[in-house]
């Protein structure tokens, strides 16, 4: 028997090593392995054995029949990463084809400009309001402290729909409303992205824009506040490196009104053609709230103080990607519109 | 405005450049938009032609002798210009001579004979036409006779000023008048101010035997001033007067009609100068014009008034519309020699709607628009009698007739000083405060903290307490103002809701592959025959604008649609055929009293989709349909975690094609369509190719922008799917198969999926077949077959007896 087993081990191996093909490896474990097959036959004759020569037998069988299993897993696992690799290989693509067309959507630049601001204001603790875009003369104008000769007030320069309502110019109506709301409460602290209208329309100018307008009244707010607020928003919106610059200015709802520059964003502040030299870009116009606009919305001048501020978000959205030409965002060209 | 430099350092002796000088004017508040250097212009002098010639050769060309400086020999130039004389002085380009476009001129030969320079046009020097003398308009430029031969011309022209452009704010109306800016500039800089001469009269008078000045409407007539000035004799302006006034672009005209423009520029108020041999009696009467009362002003032009607009008769004919334009018929002639000057304050806001009404926006006019103090016109009167004294016109009277039903008060304001550094985050001292208003000549009056400041008359704009610390704010200039951030108190604010919802969508439709739009919120009102609405459609009740720019733009957009559609047909029209559009935006709906009461706006969402993806290597082609935009609407309600939005047929909306087209419906209520446009709009529009449009009303899904989903726990089993094929008549609406199958089924079927609908061989004609794969699941138990058998059975029993549908 020991002899059987040993004849067997030599052949196995052989057969074994020989195999070259998956399909001979499986036939190899049945002829060997198998319950018909050649060890399970030696081991059939374990019963003629004395009983002490079983052990010593039994685990001799075991040896043999681990050195085969072993052998063949090893076989069948070449084969299997040899039959992979080629798989592999077989199954390469062109990585470089076009791909599957995944439709791509596009934000307007107007939108993409007004969630920048309302983000960055949302940070400071701006709530974001809105009023309507069709406008009482009252909030529109009066209570913003705007006369009635005023040449905003003209039939020239605005959209009527009747004697006291109106497209509204700007969305300092907003402010008021905004104010009469709060019933006297403080602080006021709202930004307000809108629609305005104006009757203009060429290369610059637009029948209808957008802004977005800012208001934070409160016990001891000061134009330093409204400079800190503002520089923090240019170096948000426009980088780090920019800087600010406050020329008076006169808007009839505010006192002392102030015009607001951005260092150029193209040269840095040295002079290009995209400042005109200056060096300085005008962005948006701000000031102190005019005390008769507080009183007019029920606020004393003596105990609230508090600065808004204005900025056209088409004129941002033009320096900030290059826009030349106004018309183009309303122009809706998809081929334009993808560029965001 | 234009601000001659030269004119400036009248007054105050600046000694900045033009570029300092504008860059310390707006960071003070007035605005300096350009700065205008003088021309380069060298080599070119004043000459006198001494003596004219013929040249033989040419039918228009003048060979001139002409003597260019003293005690030397005449130079020979030959010009074609033919307004030369014997004995005019002229400008004379040497050679060598730089003009002011960069000409070089050299010395040469004109058809054989030699020239050696050029006698100049005005044009030529860069004057701008509009501004020469009438005579010097064709040709060369003439001098007045003391002109000094041998000077350099340019100066003595003025060219070599420096002209910086202000753009004023309307609160500082009051640098309109050159003295003010003067003003201004010798307060920020530190320096001496120098006042132009006046000549006060020795009697004002209400009335005299010689005038009589009387004002009928006293509302709108707050003074009138007038004087006489006798001995006239007509002539030029001297040149340094005439550079002024052509830095300011003004023409000069003759020395009384330039006295009143030099005023008007130099101190801001208008004045007027009447011939008054020409007037019917020595009486002014300011009046209302009567309705369709007519005058020939100034620029012989008929105008037709009306009792709005203020006129100034000479008691039985009108001279003057007021504040305007004077008359033909009582202006200053070449032989005039009495003149009445008028200068006088109209309220503001009549001259403006006159100037309007009449299309005639004159210097005056303008100035009077902004607002002028009553206390101008004294000093103004005043400087036009020391300008006609020292320039040898005329003898100014030593009387005058001064109008003035009610003396102007002087303004006093009252603040406390420490609003400044309230107000402005700064910490001025109380001197530095008080340093501000004395440089700006306000007088102060201290009790404590409190001040009491005196506001000189022309600083009309400053009122109140506020307007002191902007004074405050504007001297140091802002930089000089910290720049810090609020101190934070808390508060807890957020977004609108509807802004919360239109920022959602927006970024989900972006996601989704559509390309946002926005369009203008006024259509045109034949947007709406385009769509084919009915005459009583609800979307025709608009809202008209008064004043449209165009008939495009003349109403307030009820719907979006229009917008969309002629979005989509412009970028058609480029070959932009893959068309994905959306447009979120608020539509305008009339109130009951449209014309007091706000409209309703409402936000809405409108969608487009057309054309086709093509076909790649990779996908077939795949065109848009129908049920693409209703799987997009499924996306943006499963978005907004809103859960039975349903889709009813809709067969008689007149812009959607009548079979391929439904309603959106939430709650019971119609939040929108949705549907291919009906051919006859593709038509309409000129539309190339099949489109598919959506509008959703988004102010009733405002509220669900708050939903918040609640979660369930995951089942423990596994579904059980199985399949269901029924043979029912075609007519029946999916939907309604669909509602009929999940009611029949009840709790467990957790999905319902129409896989296949099939028509033809072997299906009886007028019949479909649907099937249908159902997903059950019970959350506590595994079903068993014959549970879920059961429920097949229900529910083919109900589909039979609602659309006799049987088994396939």
């Amino acid at each position: 028997m020991r002899e059987q087993l040993t004849e067997l081990r030599k052949s196995a191996l052989e057969q074994l090593q020989k195999a070259n093909q998956l399909e001979m490896l499986n036939e190899l474990k049945i002829q060997l392995l198998g319950k018909k097959g050649e060890l399970t036959q030696i081991l059939r004759g374990m019963g003629k054995l004395a009983q002490e020569e079983r052990p010593l037998m039994g685990s001799l069988v075991n040896e043999v029949r681990d050195e085969i299993e072993a052998l063949l897993n090893k076989k069948m696992e070449d084969f299997q990463q040899a039959q992979l690799a080629q798989q592999l290989v077989k199954e390469k693509i062109d990585v470089t084809l076009p791909s599957k067309d995944i439709e791509k959507g596009y934000k307007h630049p107007i939108t993409i400009i007004i969630d920048e601001i309302k983000e960055i204001f949302a940070g400071m603790g701006f709530a974001v309001a809105e009023g309507p875009e069709i406008e009482l003369d009252y909030y529109n104008f009066e209570l913003l402290n705007i006369p009635k000769e005023h040449p905003a007030r003209d039939m020239q320069d605005s959209f009527y729909i009747s004697k006291e309502m109106l497209l509204r110019t700007h969305t300092s109506p907003v402010q008021a409303r905004v104010m009469q709301s709060k019933n006297g409460k403080l602080p006021v602290k709202v930004i307000a992205p809108g629609k305005v209208f104006r009757r203009d329309d060429d290369a610059t100018h637009s029948p209808m824009f957008h802004q977005v307008e800012g208001l934070l009244i409160d016990e001891n707010i000061t134009l330093a506040d409204l400079k800190g607020i503002l520089l923090l928003f240019a170096k948000r919106m426009f980088g780090a490196e920019r800087e600010i610059r406050l020329r008076p200015s006169f808007f009839p709802f505010t006192e002392p009104s102030a015009e607001v520059d951005i260092s150029c964003m193209a040269c840095g502040g040295t002079g290009c053609r995209l400042c005109k030299q200056t060096g300085w870009i005008e962005v948006l116009g701000s000031g102190m709230v005019h005390p008769n606009v507080l009183r007019m919305s029920g606020y004393d001048p003596e105990k609230a103080t508090g600065f808004a501020f204005g900025m056209g978000v088409e004129r941002i959205a033009m320096l900030k990607y290059g826009i030349e030409d106004m018309r183009l965002l309303f122009d809706n060209d998809v081929r334009f519109l993808q560029q965001f | 405005m234009l601000l001659s430099l030269n004119w400036l350092k009248k007054y105050v002796n600046v000694n900045l450049t033009g570029d300092e000088l504008a860059k310390r004017l707006t960071m003070a508040g007035l605005a300096v938009d350009n700065v205008y250097p003088p021309h380069k212009i060298e080599n070119i002098i004043i000459g006198k032609i001494l003596n004219i010639k013929k040249h033989e050769d040419s039918d228009h060309l003048l060979i001139c002798s002409v003597l260019v400086q003293e005690a030397l020999a005449p130079i020979q130039i030959v010009t074609g210009a033919s307004n030369v004389y014997e004995g005019m002085l002229v400008p004379v380009a040497m050679h060598g001579a730089i003009l002011p476009d960069g000409t070089i001129i050299k010395r040469g030969k004109l058809r054989g004979v030699e020239s050696n320079g050029m006698l100049c046009s005005g044009r030529e020097l860069a004057i701008d036409e509009a501004l020469l003398y009438d005579e010097d308009k064709d040709g060369i430029m003439g001098f007045l006779e003391d002109a000094p031969i041998g000077a350099d011309a340019a100066k003595y022209l003025g060219l070599d000023d420096t002209i910086l452009e202000l753009d004023l704010t309307p609160n500082r109306a009051d640098c309109y008048a050159i003295i003010n800016v003067a003003r201004e500039v010798a307060a920020l800089l530190g320096k001496e101010l120098m006042l132009p001469t006046l000549l006060e009269p020795k009697q004002v008078l209400t009335t005299h035997k010689d005038l009589k000045v009387s004002i009928a409407a006293p509302a709108l007539c707050y003074r009138y001033i007038g004087r006489k000035a006798e001995n006239i004799v007509i002539k030029r302006s001297p040149q340094w007067l005439v550079n002024f006034l052509r830095s300011a672009g003004i023409r000069p005209i003759n020395n009384i009609v330039d006295i009143t423009n030099f005023v008007l520029l130099e101190m801001g108020q208008p004045l007027h100068a009447f011939d008054a041999k020409l007037l019917s009696g020595a009486e002014i009467l300011v009046r209302c014009a009567k309705n369709g009362e007519k005058i020939f002003t100034l620029d012989e032009i008929e105008r037709s008034l009306d009792e709005e607009m203020l006129l100034i008769t000479d008691g039985s004919k009108a001279i003057a519309v007021a504040g305007v334009m004077g008359g033909l018929n009582s202006g200053i002639q070449a032989e005039t020699k009495e003149i009445i000057i008028e200068a006088a304050i109209f309220d503001r806001s009549s001259i403006r709607k006159t100037a309007r009404k009449l299309g005639l926006h004159s210097e005056a006019a303008s100035r009077y628009e902004k607002g002028l103090s009553t206390v101008t016109s004294y000093h103004a009167m005043n400087r036009a009698a020391a300008l006609i004294e020292e320039l040898n016109i005329g003898i100014a009277c030593s009387w005058e007739i001064d109008c003035y039903p009610q003396t102007e008060q002087k303004t006093v304001v009252t603040i406390d000083w420490n609003l400044a550094n309230r107000v402005l985050g700064t910490s001025f001292t109380k001197a530095e405060v008080l340093h501000v208003f004395a440089r700006l000549s306000f007088t102060v009056e201290e009790q404590g903290d409190i001040l009491s400041v005196g506001i000189p008359y022309y600083r009309i704009d400053i009122t109140e307490a506020i307007d002191l610390v902007e004074e405050v704010a504007r001297f140091y200039g802002f930089d000089a103002i910290p720049t810090t951030l609020p101190s934070g108190k808390f508060t807890s604010e957020e977004e609108a809701p509807s802004q919360k919802l239109e920022d959602k969508l927006k970024s989900s439709l972006a996601a989704a592959g559509l390309y946002e739009i926005i369009t203008y919120s006024f259509i045109n009102e034949k947007s709406f025959d385009k769509l084919q609405l009915a005459a009583d459609d609800g979307l025709r009740q608009v809202i008209p604008i008064a004043n449209p720019l165009s008939e495009e733009q003349g109403v307030m957009r009820s719907t979006l649609l229009p917008g969309i559609l002629e979005t989509a047909v412009r970028n058609l029209n480029k070959r932009n055929l893959n068309l994905r559009l959306f447009e979120i935006g608020r539509v305008f709906e009339v109130a009951a009293a449209y014309e007091s009461q706000l409209p309703n706006e409402r936000l809405h969402l409108a969608c487009l989709l057309s054309g086709k993806q093509l076909k790649t290597w990779a996908q077939n082609e795949q065109e848009v349909d129908f049920f693409t935009m209703k799987g997009l609407f499924e996306q943006i309600f499963a978005g907004l975690k809103l859960s039975g939005v349903i889709y009813q047929e809709l067969t008689d909306c007149t812009y959607l094609h009548p079979g391929r087209a439904a309603n959106i419906c939430y709650q019971g209520t119609i939040i929108g369509k949705l549907g291919e446009v009906h051919p006859n709009v593709v038509e309409n529009y000129g539309l190339s190719q099949k489109t598919y449009v959506a509008e959703l009303d988004l102010q009733e899904l405002i509220s669900s922008i708050n939903i918040v989903p609640l979660a369930t726990s995951l089942p423990r089993f596994q579904g059980a799917e199985r399949d269901m094929a029924i043979v029912l008549p075609d007519y029946v609406a999916a939907g309604e198969v669909e509602a009929s199958i999940k009611q029949a089924a009840g709790e467990y079927l957790s999905k319902l999926r129409l896989f296949d609908i099939y028509q033809g061989k072997g299906i009886e004609p007028g019949f479909k077949s649907m099937a249908y794969s159902l997903t059950w699941l019970s959350a506590s138990e595994q079903l068993t077959e014959e549970t879920i058998k059961e429920f097949h059975e229900k529910i083919l029993n109900e589909l039979a007896k609602q659309f006799k549908a049987k088994l396939r």
